[in-house]
Order: C-alpha cells, then structure tokens, then sequence
C-alpha cells in the first residue's frame, strides 16, 4: 500500500520522487492515494503545461483553492493589527533592545510567538494581571483558544513595551477610555484638548517637528477611515474567536459594573 | 531592447515575501503552502514579493522604503519565504523597480504556492536563518529553530 506522503516534487520541477525513486515528469499514477494523484496533476498543469492525462485534467478541475481557516483568518487580522499606523508608530518610540524583543522573544523569555500571559508579561515587564486587565479592556490585541486561553502575537508585544513606558495618571486614562461606555466621546474630547494645546506649541516647533506632529495627526485621521472602510470590511471576515473575544470584554464591562 | 521600464531583472534568481513571524507560521502550518492576498496595498490585491534579498541586518529596512514607503516595521518583514519566480499557472509580474505580485481580485482570495515555496528564513536577531525548506511534500525544518 502506497502512504499518502510518498509522493514529492524533484528539487529541479522536472519530475516526481515516487516511492523512494525518482521520476521524469508528472505521470498518473493509478495506485496512488487520491489526495497524490491531484498533487501530481496539479504540478502536472503548473511546471509542465499540455503534459496532463485525461485523468490528471478531470482531477484539476475539481480542484479549488481552500478558502482561508479561521487559523488563516485570524492570523490576517493579527497581521492587520501590526500594520496599523499607530501600532507602526509605537514600535518607532521602542527602544533597541524593546525592538529586538519584539522580533525574537525567544531571546528573552525561551519562547517564540503567541505567548501566554506569564510570557507576554515577562517579556515587556507588565504585570500578568496588568496583562490580563489590558487585554480584557481590548488595549492588548490577542486571540483565545480553544480552552479559553490568552494568546498574543508581536502587536500586542508593541502595545505592552508602550504601556509600561506610561505613567500612572496616563494608563489609567487609557484604561477609563478602554472601559468607557461611549468612547468615540470621550476620545474626541480628549483630542480636543490635545489639539488644542499642540497649536499652542506649533509656533515654537522648528518645521521638521511641526511636520511630523501633522503626520501623526493625519495617520490618526487616516487610521479612522480605515476603521470604516478596509479595517471595516475585513472586519466581517474575522473568525469566531474574535468575536468572542470581544463578548469577553462586554462580558467583562458588565461584570465590572455590576460589581459597582 | 526591454519593453520592461525598470532595471533588468535576473529572471533565473528568486524573489523574496516578508512577513511576520505569525503569517510565515501560518503559511507553514498548513498541509499546503498557500498565501492570501492582502486587504490593501498600492498595486491593488494580491501576494507581493521583492528581488532584495535578505542578506544583513538593514535588508528588511530597505524592503520598508522600496515596497512600503517607508512605513513597514521590522516585527512585519522578520521572516522571509524564498520563491521561484513562479509556473505555468502562477507567476510573478513585475510593478515596481523592486516589487513583483501575483494579481488577485479581492482580498483573501489564495494563491497555492507548492510549486513556488523554496524555503523560509527569519532573521534571529544576527542573521538570516533558514527555518525550514520545502521539499516540494513537507517542509523540512533546518537549524533547530525553537
């Protein structure tokens, strides 16, 4: 009996190693396993076009490219989450070596992305409570598994290194955003403010600095729009886990006010 | 004379697709090599790769400023899939002086990359390791990367 591996492409694509040996091109083998026959077909189709049997041809078009697993869905929108502007602009004010954490943990805390809790928090120097009431408030980004476990990609590793650089006061502001019923609000006052005394300081700025606060707040404006439109239509793609992530923090919320 | 408005291009070398560390695992995790275009990008959707090999510690910034105006970080170009330039039914066409793609109608939409992948590097930190090769069935872990 065949195995379903025993089957490979030749190094230089002009042929198939079968069964331990190797051969010319891309033949129909009938006592292949099925799921063989269309990889053969398929590389039949690709790297030696008109080659195909009338078998091989049945084969490819029954084929279609699989959709993407909610794994796959997920890991694209941990993806979206690293090439927002503003997590691309906290990694530019991380120092070296919090940078260098980011891209290779293993250096630092013996594991590889996604990190737990406990490893997150080793790595960036939060708390596992801090890590945990973050996330819960939807600063941290993180995906659960199966059992309902925290698990957090190098996004998440940015956000945390910038929320241990924030003083007090300030991470308590984040966390009463976070927590806010109305935060679109309470962000918009705050930006007033913000804004507000930036024109003040534009007049003492040299012009490089003064462009580059612009370019922040355009980011941000542009970070919106996306929120609504690309960010937005990804959104509705986004596997399950997510969403119930984001139950978790109502979930959280509601629990929190309940307590008082 | 090239018709082609950009430098001439090795058409026997390989390309490059950075990624980041969770989107070159997930390639690998599947029974299949597959990428899924992007959700946006400036030659519209589809997979993206560059002739900038990743040879130092400044290879993935150089991919930032000719692939991503400058604004992709480090923690989103740390590992690398090394590809042909593609087959018969799948292959690369060049858009810029550095970038090529393969041309999809909307994101998420996947392009099986079986015949493309050759192997997938990171950078450790020192330098670009390969992580594993694919031997055109499996990838086939190298260097004992955790």
């Amino acid at each position: 009996m065949v195995q379903a591996s025993d089957v490979k492409l030749r190094r230089d694509r002009r042929g198939i190693v079968f069964a331990g040996r190797e051969v010319e091109g891309f033949p129909y083998v009938a006592e292949m396993s099925p799921g063989d026959q269309l990889k053969v077909a398929r590389w039949a189709r690709r790297l030696a076009p008109g080659s195909e049997t009338d078998e091989q041809k049945a084969l490819v078009e029954g084929h279609a490219v699989p959709e993407p697993s909610d794994k796959r869905l997920e890991g694209l929108y941990q993806d979206q989450m690293l090439r927002l502007p503003q997590v691309r602009s906290l990694w530019r004010r991380l120092g070296e070596t919090e940078q260098a954490a980011v891209v290779n943990p293993e250096n630092s805390v013996g594991k590889r992305y996604p990190l737990n809790t406990k490893k997150l928090a080793q790595l960036t120097g939060l708390s596992e409570r801090q890590v945990r009431y973050w996330s819960d408030l939807g600063l941290l980004p993180h995906w659960l598994d199966d059992n309902g476990y925290r698990h957090f990609e190098a996004a998440a590793a940015i956000v945390a290194f910038s929320l241990v650089h924030r003083s007090q006061p300030e991470r308590q502001f984040y966390a009463e955003l976070g927590a806010s019923e109305r935060p679109m609000d309470d962000a918009q006052q705050a930006l007033s403010l913000v804004c507000f005394r930036l024109v003040d300081l534009v007049g003492r700025l040299d012009a490089v600095e003064s462009e580059e606060m612009e370019d922040m707040l355009r980011s941000a404006a542009d970070n919106l729009r996306e929120a609504r439109t690309d960010f937005g239509s990804l959104a509705a793609t986004w596997p399950d886990r997510y969403k119930v992530v984001k139950r978790s923090r109502v979930g959280h919320r509601r629990a929190r006010a309940k307590q008082g | 004379m090239s018709a082609s408005p950009w430098p001439e291009s090795d058409e026997d070398s390989p390309l490059y697709h950075y990624c980041s560390e969770r989107a070159a695992r997930d390639v690998m995790d599947d029974e299949l090599p597959v990428f899924y275009s992007g959700p946006r990008s400036n030659f519209g959707w589809g997979v993206y790769a560059t002739d900038i090999e990743p040879t130092d510690g400044e290879s993935w910034e150089q991919v930032s400023i000719d692939c991503f105006g400058g604004e992709a970080t480090q923690a989103e170009l740390s590992w690398c899939f090394v590809l042909h330039r593609g087959d018969a039914q799948e292959a690369f066409v060049q858009v810029n002086a550095s970038e090529w793609m393969i041309e999809r109608l909307a994101p998420n939409e996947g392009v099986e990359a079986d015949t493309l992948v050759i192997e997938v590097r990171r950078w450790d930190g020192q330098g670009w390791e390969v992580v594993a090769e694919w031997d055109g069935s499996e990838w086939v872990p190298q260097n004992d990367v955790p």
